[in-house]
């Protein structure tokens, strides 16, 4: 400590470790810790702790029932309003792919934005072949250090031919090079049924491996097929046997580099199953071999429609509260009317007062609404013992998004919003008005911790 | 308005109103515990902060003596870097030795406005840096041996671009 004397002065490592510590809890999750771990031994120390305890404490709340939306100041951006959009985090920035604007529109635009200076950067891509068109739900999935996999999706389009809208799902895969910001097309349509409800389901990376889950019917009953693409050869896909499995609804989930897990609803009874995979010694050509896990607390299944990320040990399954997943405008005029019955209702929709998205229509008969969206509520699985022991279990736990309202398009593919897997946090991505009067920004980053 | 009067490590004697040295819990902890009486002639001992910097703590005190005391749920709230007030910012551009000084001294009297603005203005300083900038501008011997180097980098690849 410099006192009388001599003058010393004081380096940043003469702080004590506790003081390091707070200064550190400042730093972002999203690349500034993980570059404070390179500076020296101690700084190393420290900031391993600090993430430490920001992951303990995300699973502390999540197992307390206590995940709070973060609500400090405008977490608005300014991107273009619209839904259905992909996205995912790669190292500090996150990155959002299309998206329906509205009926029949769609974006193909991608953008950029910095976690840790919150600066918004529309990507000027380039592409070899073709870059991908205009779609919502898509998959963008964080694959290696400098790539992204863009895969699925519908397109829609309206011809000046056919008054109804033209829909077709995209089964191509692409790989955006994160330093060159190119497009690759990695696979092309393989000549399939293109309906829409063959679209990918769901979809994860494990390794080098894509796998896509896609809905089927089989002998009138509606089955789950996971196919898989291997990332590394871009040649023959087909090669890898797809696996069907005679269930309603599944989620992939990738656990690590070697493990994949399959999270799905039973036929007939309230309740999942689950299955591992382990791709090590896994080659092409040979079939996939699957494991049983035992699920604890097993009474309830995935709620259908559903999103689903999962954020260190655990999943968090994030579904519409009953009633509230509001379609078409009939429904939402429908909920309104009933609204404006009840005793304790206002004149003015209770929602909110300002008006945002522009380009959606028909949202509610409150004029200024764009609120009478989906409130959310989640289940939690915790899934730490799945490789070591093969036993999962949920935790109970039912957070309540008041204030937090989304819209829906469509009920096979819920993406009002989207939940990303964060650094000990859920990150979601939506747009919905700000409750801040003066702002402007369309598009809101929550953070769920 | 009553003052007390606080004695540096060095030896010099601070006259302060109460309320601006209470913003410091261990000042007002010593007066409220220790029966201090505010008349007292005597003055405080704080042998773990010197002239200039107690000189530069009060300066911050004084400022901030009408601020609203901060909010407890501190846990639940996005720790932000971007929320200092103009004058915290102004105040806080000094040498890093002083800065520190100020950290230390901020924790030892309890001033958590003070050691949260001085906490963030450093952590501003480590945004955006690569691991040598921030070696270079801390002035941190890196004590990794080259393979220790090249591990931590690998582990941490994935928040690098470009």
């Amino acid at each position: 400590m410099a006192s009388s004397g001599c003058k010393v002065v004081l380096n940043i490592n003469d702080l004590p470790t506790e003081l390091l510590h707070s200064i550190f809890t400042y730093l972002s999750l999203y690349g500034q810790l993980q570059t404070s771990m390179q500076v020296c031994h101690r700084w190393k120390a420290i900031a391993e702790d600090v993430l430490k305890g920001r992951e303990e404490l995300f699973s502390c709340r999540l197992r307390e029932n206590r995940l709070s939306f973060n609500t400090a100041g405008c977490p608005y951006i300014s991107i273009p309003a619209r839904s259905d959009h992909a996205c995912c985090i790669h190292g500090k920035h996150l990155y959002i792919f299309g998206g329906f604007k509205n009926e029949g529109q769609a974006y193909n635009d991608l953008w950029k934005v910095d976690l840790i200076f919150r600066e918004v950067e529309r990507v000027q891509t380039t592409s070899k072949e073709r870059g991908p068109s205009p779609r919502g739900y898509a998959f963008l999935l964080p694959y290696d250090a400098n790539s992204l996999i863009l895969c699925g999706g519908i397109v829609e389009t309206k011809t000046p031919f056919a008054p109804t809208m033209y829909q077709r799902a995209a089964d191509e895969v692409f790989k955006f090079d994160i330093k060159s910001n190119t497009w690759t097309l990695f696979k092309t349509n393989q000549g399939t049924s293109n309906q829409p409800e063959n679209a990918i389901y769901d979809c994860c990376i494990v390794g080098r491996y894509l796998f896509a889950c896609y809905k089927k019917k089989e002998e009138g009953q509606l089955c789950c097929q996971i196919q898989v693409i291997n990332l590394s050869h871009s040649s023959n896909v087909a090669c890898i046997p797809a696996e069907t499995f005679r269930v309603p609804e599944m989620k992939l989930f990738s656990l690590d580099d070697f493990h994949l897990l399959v999270i799905a609803n039973h036929l007939t009874k309230r309740e999942c199953s689950a299955y591992l995979l382990d791709i090590r010694g896994f080659e092409e050509g040979t079939s996939l071999k699957w494991r049983d896990l035992e699920i604890l607390n097993n009474d309830k299944c995935l709620p259908n429609p559903c999103q689903a990320c999962k954020v260190g040990d655990h999943i968090v399954v994030f579904y519409p509260k009953e009633g509230t997943l509001l379609i078409n405008a009939q429904q939402r005029v429908f909920a309104a009317k009933n609204y404006s019955r009840s005793p304790t209702a206002h004149k003015h929709c209770p929602h909110c007062t300002q008006a945002v998205h522009a380009s959606w229509k028909g949202r509610c008969i409150f004029k200024d609404c764009d609120r009478l969206g989906t409130a959310l509520q989640t289940a939690v699985m915790d899934v730490s013992c799945a490789v070591t022991s093969g036993v999962i279990k949920w935790v109970n736990s039912h957070i309540e998004f008041s204030g937090s309202t989304y819209f829906s398009r469509g009920q096979t593919h819920f993406r009002p919003f989207h939940a990303i897997s964060g650094m000990a946090q859920v990150v979601i991505l939506g747009w919905k008005p700000c409750p801040q009067k003066d702002c402007k920004h369309p598009c809101s980053i929550d953070v769920l911790r | 308005m009553p003052n007390i009067k606080l004695q540096s490590s060095d030896g010099e004697v601070f006259d302060v109103d109460v309320d601006v040295a209470k913003q410091s819990i261990t000042i007002k902890t010593m007066l409220e515990d220790l029966g201090m009486d505010e008349d007292d002639d005597e003055a405080i001992p704080l042998p773990n902060v010197n002239s200039a910097i107690l000189g530069k703590v009060l300066e911050w005190c004084q400022f901030h003596k009408d601020d609203p005391p901060p909010p407890e749920d501190e846990e639940n709230r996005e720790k932000r870097t971007d929320d200092l007030c103009g004058f915290d910012i102004d105040f806080l551009k000094v040498d890093q030795g002083t800065l520190f000084e100020l950290i230390l001294a901020a924790n030892y009297l309890d001033i958590k406005g003070l050691l949260d603005a001085s906490c963030k203005t450093v952590a501003n300083m480590i945004k955006g840096k690569t691991p040598e900038e921030i070696r270079k501008t801390f002035n941190i011997k890196n004590d990794f041996t080259p393979a220790e180097e090249e591990q931590v980098r690998k582990e941490n690849s994935w928040c690098e671009e470009k």
